[in-house]
C-alpha cells in the first residue's frame, strides 16, 4: 500500500469506506428487513388470530357455523398468507377448519430454504367472551367474579396458519434489491472514485513531470492551471517558482559571464604577475644561490687563506721567536683567530636564517662538553685573572642524546662572553636538571661578576650586531651575533634562553633544552678514594662549593676548614686522620702561596693534592717547590683529578699532573706510518699540511689538482688522501668519485674532504661522491690527528697480505709514557720501573736472540722473541713490541726469507731503547 | 343544656341554625377540627367511578348545608377518625360489607342498587336505592315514538318481581309483554332470538343471571342482529349498546343523600324512613345504535320531559 500512487490511494480511500458502508447498512439494513418481516408476518398472524377470534365469538357463543364459516373464508381470501383457520369450542371441538393453498413459488425453492424449513407458522388464540361493563355499581362485578377463573372467560379457540412463503419472497426481494442497491452505490462509488481519481492525480501526474523538466533545466516549463483547489494552488507555486529559477539562472548565467570575465582578467593579470613572480623568483633563487654560492666561496676564499695564516702562525709560535717576534705571532694569532669568529658566526647566521642549519641529534657525555669549553676558554680566563670553574649536580644524566656541537657553541658563546666582559670575580657554569616543563631538560646557567647591563643593554641584547653599548664594541670587541645565533640555537632545539644582569654587578645567563636521556645519572663514586677523609681548604666561597660537592659525589667524606682559622688556631693539627688535604688556589692567590706552603708544612703529614686556577705549566711548575703536594690545573678534565687525588692519598710522591694537550700521533698509541696524499689547490694550505703530517709522521705525498691526484692513485695505493672540494678543473667531489672508480676491493683509501663551510647538501654530496669524513677549515694539527686517530687508530695490517710486512708501516714510538701508565693503571711510578726493568734485561734479550739466530734454533729464537714481546707489552714500548710481533709472526709461518731482516729490525728497535733517554722530569722518578 | 341543645338542633329552622351554628364553625376554625359537628364519613369502593362521582356529589350536596363530609375507601375505613357526631354514608356492596365487617357503630346510610338484603333497617340505618322503577322503562318506550308493541323480558328468579310490575306498566301504557323465563338451564341465546323475533324491543333490568358483563355483549349483538333494540337500565348499558335506559345519575344519587342526610340530622339523627328512593331520574339514549338500528331519537330531555308527564298522568 505505501507503494501505491495517488490514483490507486484514491480509489482505494473512496471505495473502502463505500464498501464497509455499504456492506455494513446492507447487512443491518437487510436483517433489519428480515426481522421486520418476520415480525410482521408473527403480528399478522397473530392479529388475525385474535380478529378471528373476536369475530368467532358471537358465532362460537350462539353455535352458528355458517356466520362462522363466512367470516373465516372472508379472512382466507382477504389474507393469502393465512392458510387455515381452525376454530374448536370451549372444549377444543373443532366446530369449523379451512384451509387454502398459497400461490405458486416465485422463486426457486432453494431460496426459500435459506429462511428456515418451516414453510407454516402456526397462531393459537382463545375466544374469549368480552366482558362489559353494563352496571354502573361496578363493586358487584368485583364481588362477583373475584372467584371466577378464566376457564369460564374461554368459549373457544382459534388456531391459524400463515404461510411463510409470501414473507420468505419478501424477505428474498427484500435482499435482492438491498443486494442490487448496495452493488449499485459501489459501483457507482467505483466509477466515482476512478473518475475522481483521475481528476486528482491527472494534476500531480501533470505537475510531476513538469518539476522533473524543471529539475532537468527547463525553467521554462509552464503548467497549465486547469486543477482545482490546492493543486490549483500548487500549479502556480510551481510555475512560480519556475520563473524564479528562470530568473535565477538568467542573473547567475549573466553574474557568470561578468566574473567569468573578470576572472579571465584576473588570470591574465595573474599569468602576467605569475611571469614576473617567476622571473623574482628565479632572481631571488639566484639572488640566493648567489648569496650561497657567494658565501661558500667567500668563506672558501676567506678560510683558505685564513686557514694559513693560523696554520703558519702555529707553527711560527711554536718555534724560537724572540719577545718581540713572539707578540707580533701571538698577535697576528689572535686577530686571525677572531676573525675566524666572525666569520663562523656570519656564516651560522645566514645559515640559520635560510633555515640551513639542522640539529643533529647524537648521544653524548655532558661533562665532556664542559671540560671541552672549560679547557677552550680557562686560558682567556686566567690570563685575565678571572676565575673560570663550573659544578655539574649530581642528578645530571651522564649520557644525554642532543647536538653537542651546538651546545659547545652556546657555551663558548656565553662562557666566552662572560669572561670577555669580566676584569675580575668570576664565571662560574652551573648545570643541573630543569623538570619544570613536561620534557625533561639540562639547564645550563653561566653567572659572572662581569660589568653588567643597564635596562637599555638589556633591550638591544639578542638583536644581531648590536652590543648592550657601542662603547662595549670598542673595548671589548665583537660583532654582537654571539648571543643571537646562540638564541636562535636554542630556539631551534626548541629551549629557551634568558638572563638577568645587573650593571656593575654582573650577569647570569641560562638556556634550558629538552634532552633525551640515555644514561641516567649515576654514582659518581670512585673506588679508590670513596671514603677517605678529605679536608678542604678553599678560600673562593663557590668554588669550595663546587670541590666538596664533586668529592662528596666521588664519595669523600669532605671537611671544609678554614684558611685562617688554620693558620691562626692550627686546626689542621688537631685532627687525626685526614686521608688527603685538598687546596684550591684561585688566580689571585697565585703569587701569595707561603701561607699555604707554611700550613702544609706545620699542620699536616697527609698527603696534600693542590688544584691551581692557571693553565700555565710555568706557573705550576713553580709552585711544584712549594710542597704542596701533586699539583693538578683547577680546570683539567674530571678523571686527571681523579687520578690525581687517587694518586695523592695512594703515593707519597707528589707530582705534576698536566692533562695531555695536543697530543701527536705518536702519543696516540699505534698509529701505523700513513701513506697520505693531500690534493689541495692552495699551495700554502698543501704546505701546511705536508707539515703538520710530515710531523706526525705520515708520509705526505702533496698535488695541487684534481688531475694529478688521479694520476698519483692510478699509480700508488694511499692509506689516506685529504681532498680539497673547490678545485679549479675537476673538483673535490668528482676526483673523489674517479678514485673510487679506480680502487680495487682490497684497495681502500681513507678521503677526508678539506671544505671550509658545511652546509648540509654538501655533507650529503661528500658522502655521495664516496668520500669517508670531512674537515672544516682552517685545519689545525690537532684536528688532523683526531680525524687521523679515529680513522686508524688500532690498525694492524691490511687484508691483502697478513704477512706481508713490507709495507706495514712501523711504529716509532719507543717508548710511550700514557700507554705505560694506562698499563699499569695510573701508576707513573711503576710503570718506570717497569721501563727500567725492561731496559736491564734487553742485553741479555739481545744475546739470547743472536745466539739462536746463529744456532737456527727457531724454536729457542720464538721463546726469546715471545718473551721479549711479552715483555714490551706492559713497559709502553710500541716499537719494540711490534718489531717483536713481527719476527714471531715470521717464525711461526716459516717465512725463512724474512728472518733475517725481521731479526735485525728486532735488533734495531732494542738498541733503540737501549739508546733512549727518558725526559728530566721522568729522570727523577728513576729507581736508584 | 343537652335538651336545649337537641331542641336547637331540632326546631329550629335551618336559617336560625345557621346563624348560630355558623359563627361557631367561623370561630372553631377549619372543618379539620375533629369532635366539633357533624361529619359524614362517605365510604366508597375505590374501583367504581360512579361511586366516586355519587360520594363526590354528596359531599359537594352536603358541604353546600354546611355539613362536613370526607370520602375514605373501604380499605380505610377503619381508620376512619373519630368525630363526635358521625354518620356513614355506604355506596355500594363492598363499602357495606365493610362496614359489617368493621362494626362501626353509627348512622349509615347505605347507598346501593338495589335494595339490600339481609339489613335490618333502623332509624340508625336507612337504604337509599338507585335503581329506577322498572315501570319507568315502558313510559321510556312510549316516549321514544316508535311502532313497538310488543315488549320482551327475560327474566330470572332474581327479577321475577319486576316482571309482575313490568306486565301491568306495559298494558298500562299500552304494550304487549311476553316475560321469557331463564333459569340455569336455560339456553339463553335461543330464548333470547327468540324473544327478540317475537317482540319489538328488549327490554333489559338489573338481573345478573341474564344480562352481565359476558353475556350482554352476545345478547346486544343477537339483538341487533335481529335491528331489535334493547332498553338498557344503566349509563353504561346505554355505552354498551342499549338503545336508551332510565336511570339515577350520580349526581342525582348525590344530591338525594345528602337531602337524606340533612333530614337525618334534622330528624335529631334519625331517619325517616328506611329505604329511600330517588326523586329524580336521568335518560340517556344511543344515538349511534338508534342510527344503526334506522331509528330516530328525541333528545335526552325531550324523552325525560315525556316520562316526567306521562308518569304525572
Amino acid at each position: 500500500m505505501h507503494q501505491w500512487g495517488i490514483k490507486q490511494q484514491v480509489v482505494f480511500l473512496a471505495l473502502i469506506p463505500a464498501l464497509l458502508i455499504s456492506l455494513v447498512l446492507s447487512i443491518y439494513f437487510s436483517y433489519s428487513q428480515l426481522t421486520s418481516i418476520s415480525n410482521t408476518l408473527k403480528r399478522h398472524g397473530e392479529t388475525v388470530t385474535s380478529q378471528v377470534a373476536l369475530s368467532s365469538e358471537y358465532a362460537v357463543f350462539s353455535g352458528n357455523i355458517q356466520s362462522l364459516r363466512t367470516s373465516i373464508n372472508r379472512a382466507l381470501e382477504n389474507d393469502k398468507e393465512v392458510v387455515r383457520i381452525t376454530v374448536s369450542n370451549a372444549a377444543n371441538t373443532v366446530l369449523i377448519s379451512v384451509s387454502d393453498n398459497p400461490e405458486p413459488k416465485k422463486y426457486p425453492a432453494i431460496l426459500y430454504e435459506i429462511f428456515g424449513s418451516s414453510q407454516l407458522l402456526d397462531f393459537s388464540k382463545e375466544i374469549l367472551t368480552e366482558e362489559v361493563l353494563i352496571d354502573d355499581f361496578d363493586d358487584n362485578r368485583m364481588l362477583s367474579n373475584t372467584d371466577k377463573n378464566t376457564q369460564d372467560k374461554t368459549i373457544g379457540f382459534v388456531e391459524l396458519s400463515l404461510t411463510t412463503q409470501y414473507s420468505n419472497e419478501q424477505k428474498i426481494m427484500s435482499l435482492m434489491r438491498g443486494g442490487i442497491i448496495t452493488l449499485g452505490i459501489l459501483l457507482i462509488s467505483a466509477f466515482i472514485a476512478f473518475r475522481y481519481s483521475r481528476k486528482i492525480a491527472q494534476p500531480v501526474q501533470d505537475l510531476t513531470e513538469a518539476v522533473k523538466d524543471i529539475a532537468a533545466g527547463n525553467y521554462d516549463t509552464n503548467i497549465q492551471q486547469d486543477a482545482p483547489g490546492e493543486l490549483a494552488i500548487l500549479e502556480s507555486c510551481v510555475n512560480m517558482m519556475a520563473n524564479e529559477l528562470l530568473l535565477a539562472q538568467t542573473d547567475m548565467e549573466s553574474r557568470i559571464n561578468e566574473f567569468t570575465n573578470e576572472l579571465q582578467e584576473t588570470l591574465e593579470e595573474l599569468e602576467i604577475r605569475n611571469a614576473e613572480l617567476d622571473i623574482t623568483r628565479s632572481n631571488a633563487m639566484q639572488a640566493s644561490k648567489s648569496k650561497s654560492e657567494f658565501l661558500a666561496n667567500m668563506s672558501h676564499e676567506i678560510r683558505t687563506p685564513l686557514s694559513g695564516i693560523l696554520g703558519f702562525t702555529e707553527l711560527l709560535v711554536n718555534t724560537e721567536l724572540n719577545n718581540q717576534q713572539m707578540d707580533y705571532a701571538l698577535t697576528v694569532q689572535k686577530s686571525a683567530n677572531n676573525l675566524l669568529t666572525i666569520i663562523d658566526d656570519i656564516l651560522d647566521l645566514s645559515k640559520i636564517e635560510s633555515g640551513k642549519l639542522d640539529i643533529t641529534p647524537v648521544n653524548f657525555n655532558i661533562t665532556d662538553i664542559i671540560e671541552d669549553v672549560v679547557d677552550l676558554l680557562a686560558p682567556i680566563a686566567y690570563e685575565k685573572n678571572v676565575e673560570l670553574f663550573y659544578h655539574i649536580e649530581n642528578d645530571v644524566p651522564c649520557t644525554i642524546e642532543s647536538d653537542p656541537v651546538r651546545i659547545r657553541q652556546i657555551l663558548i658563546n656565553l662562557v666566552g662572553n662572560a669572561v670577555k666582559f669580566t676584569e675580575k670575580g668570576y664565571v662560574f657554569l652551573h648545570i643541573e636538571t630543569d623538570n619544570e616543563n613536561t620534557e625533561y631538560g639540562v639547564k645550563f646557567t653561566v653567572a659572572d661578576t662581569g660589568i653588567g647591563m643597564d635596562q637599555k643593554g638589556k633591550q638591544k641584547l639578542f638583536t644581531a650586531f648590536t652590543q648592550a653599548d657601542t662603547s662595549i664594541t670598542r673595548k671589548f670587541g665583537g660583532t654582537g651575533l654571539g648571543l643571537v645565533i646562540s638564541r636562535k640555537l636554542v630556539l631551534l632545539m626548541k629551549g629557551e634562553i634568558g638572563f638577568d644582569s645587573t650593571i656593575g654587578e654582573g650577569s647570569t645567563f641560562w638556556f634550558t633544552i629538552p634532552v633525551a636521556v640515555i644514561h641516567d645519572a649515576k654514582s659518581k663514586r670512585i673506588p679508590e678514594i670513596s671514603g677517605t677523609h678529605i679536608a678542604l681548604i678553599e678560600e673562593q666561597v663557590l668554588c669550595r662549593r663546587a670541590l666538596k660537592s664533586m668529592l662528596e659525589q666521588w664519595g669523600c667524606i669532605v671537611t671544609e676548614y678554614s684558611l685562617e682559622r688554620c693558620l691562626n688556631d692550627k686546626q689542621l693539627s688537631t685532627i687525626d686522620s685526614i686521608d688527603a688535604l685538598v687546596i684550591g688556589i684561585s688566580r689571585k692567590e697565585l703569587h701569595d702561596t707561603d701561607k699555604y706552603f707554611s700550613l702544609v708544612k706545620k699542620q699536616t703529614v697527609a698527603p696534600v693534592m693542590t688544584l691551581v686556577s692557571t693553565r700555565s705549566y710555568t706557573e705550576l711548575d713553580l709552585l711544584s717547590n712549594k710542597r704542596l703536594g701533586s699539583l693538578v690545573f683547577r680546570t683539567a678534565r674530571l678523571s686527571t683529578i681523579q687520578k690525581a687525588l687517587a694518586n695523592t692519598i695512594n703515593s707519597a710522591a707528589p707530582e705534576l699532573f698536566k692533562p695531555a694537550l695536543n697530543k701527536g700521533l705518536h702519543d696516540a698509541g699505534h698509529i701505523p706510518q700513513l701513506k697520505t696524499l693531500v690534493v689541495d689547490d692552495n699551495e700554502i694550505n698543501l704546505r701546511l699540511a705536508e707539515i703538520i703530517l710530515t710531523k706526525n709522521g705520515l708520509n705526505v705525498t702533496t698535488c695541487l689538482s684534481g688531475e694529478d691526484s688521479i694520476e698519483l692513485v692510478k699509480n700508488n695505493h694511499y692509506d689516506l688522501i685529504f681532498m680539497d672540494l673547490h678545485m679549479p678543473g675537476l673538483d673535490g667531489y668528482e676526483t673523489s668519485s674517479r678514485i673510487r672508480e679506480l680502487e680495487t676491493n682490497d684497495q681502500h683509501s681513507v678521503i677526508i674532504a678539506l671544505t671550509a663551510n658545511a652546509m648540509p647538501q654538501e655533507v650529503e654530496k661528500i658522502a655521495t661522491c664516496g668520500m669517508d669524513d670531512m674537515l672544516i677549515k682552517p685545519i689545525s694539527e690537532q684536528l688532523l690527528i683526531d680525524i687521523i686517530k679515529r680513522w686508524f687508530s688500532g690498525v694492524t695490517v691490511s687484508v691483502k697480505d697478513s704477512t706481508d710486512t713490507s709495507n706495514e708501516p712501523e711504529s716509532s714510538d719507543i717508548f710511550s709514557l700514557d700507554e705505560a701508565v694506562r698499563l699499569t693503571n695510573g701508576n707513573e711510578k711503576v710503570a718506570l720501573e717497569l721501563f727500567h726493568m725492561l731496559i736491564n734485561e734487553l742485553p741479555q734479550h739481545r744475546e739470547a736472540i743472536i745466539q739462536a739466530y746463529q744456532q737456527s734454533d727457531r724454536s729457542l729464537l720464538k721463546e726469546h722473541t715471545h718473551k721479549l714481546n711479552g715483555a714490551s707489552r706492559c713497559c709502553g714500548t710500541p716499537a719494540l713490541r711490534k718489531a717483536a710481533d713481527k719476527l714471531e709472526t715470521i717464525i711461526d709461518n716459516n717465512k725463512e726469507e724474512a728472518l733475517e731482516s725481521g731479526k735485525d729490525g728486532l735488533l734495531d728497535e732494542i738498541d733503540r731503547l737501549l739508546g733512549y733517554e727518558l725526559p728530566p722530569n721522568l729522570l727523577s722518578q728513576e729507581q736508584p | 343544656m343537652v335538651s336545649l341543645v337537641i331542641r336547637f338542633a331540632f326546631s329550629t329552622p335551618r336559617w336560625m341554625k345557621l346563624i348560630v351554628i355558623l359563627p361557631v364553625f367561623l370561630l372553631s376554625g377549619t372543618y379539620a377540627n375533629a369532635g366539633q359537628g357533624e361529619h359524614i364519613i362517605i365510604t366508597i369502593s375505590p374501583n367504581s367511578q360512579f361511586q366516586l362521582d355519587t360520594a363526590a356529589a354528596i359531599r359537594k350536596n352536603l358541604e353546600a348545608i354546611d355539613i362536613r363530609a370526607s370520602i375514605i375507601s373501604t380499605e380505610n375505613i377503619n381508620a376512619s377518625p373519630a368525630y363526635a357526631n358521625t354518620a356513614y354514608i355506604l355506596i355500594g356492596n363492598a363499602a357495606a360489607s365493610a362496614y359489617k365487617a368493621h362494626e362501626v357503630d353509627a348512622p349509615v346510610l347505605f347507598i346501593s342498587n338495589k335494595k339490600l338484603q339481609n339489613t335490618r333497617f333502623t332509624s340508625a340505618k336507612a337504604n337509599l336505592v338507585l335503581e329506577q322503577p322498572v315501570c319507568r322503562d315502558v313510559p321510556l318506550i312510549k316516549a321514544m315514538d316508535q311502532d313497538w308493541e310488543s315488549i320482551a323480558f327475560l327474566s330470572s328468579i332474581n327479577s321475577i318481581e319486576r316482571a309482575s310490575d313490568l306486565t301491568r306498566c306495559a298494558i298500562e301504557y299500552g304494550f304487549d309483554i311476553q316475560v321469557y323465563a331463564i333459569t340455569n338451564d336455560t339456553d339463553l341465546l335461543k330464548t333470547l332470538e327468540m324473544a327478540i323475533e317475537d317482540n319489538d324491543v328488549l327490554l333489559a333490568v338489573a338481573d345478573p343471571l341474564i344480562y352481565n358483563s359476558r353475556t350482554v355483549k352476545n345478547i346486544l349483538l343477537t339483538s341487533y342482529r335481529r335491528r331489535k333494540p334493547v332498553i338498557g337500565y344503566s349509563d353504561n348499558f346505554v355505552d354498551a349498546g342499549a338503545i336508551a335506559a332510565v336511570y339515577t345519575s350520580a349526581n342525582s344519587a348525590g344530591e338525594r343523600a345528602a337531602q337524606i342526610i340533612s333530614d337525618f340530622i334534622d330528624n335529631n339523627w334519625q331517619f325517616k324512613s328506611k329505604v329511600y328512593y330517588p326523586t329524580d331520574f336521568s335518560v340517556r339514549t344511543n344515538y349511534q345504535v338508534a342510527k344503526s338500528l334506522g331509528i330516530s331519537l328525541p333528545d335526552d330531555e325531550t324523552l325525560h320531559n315525556k316520562i316526567m308527564v306521562m308518569e304525572h298522568k
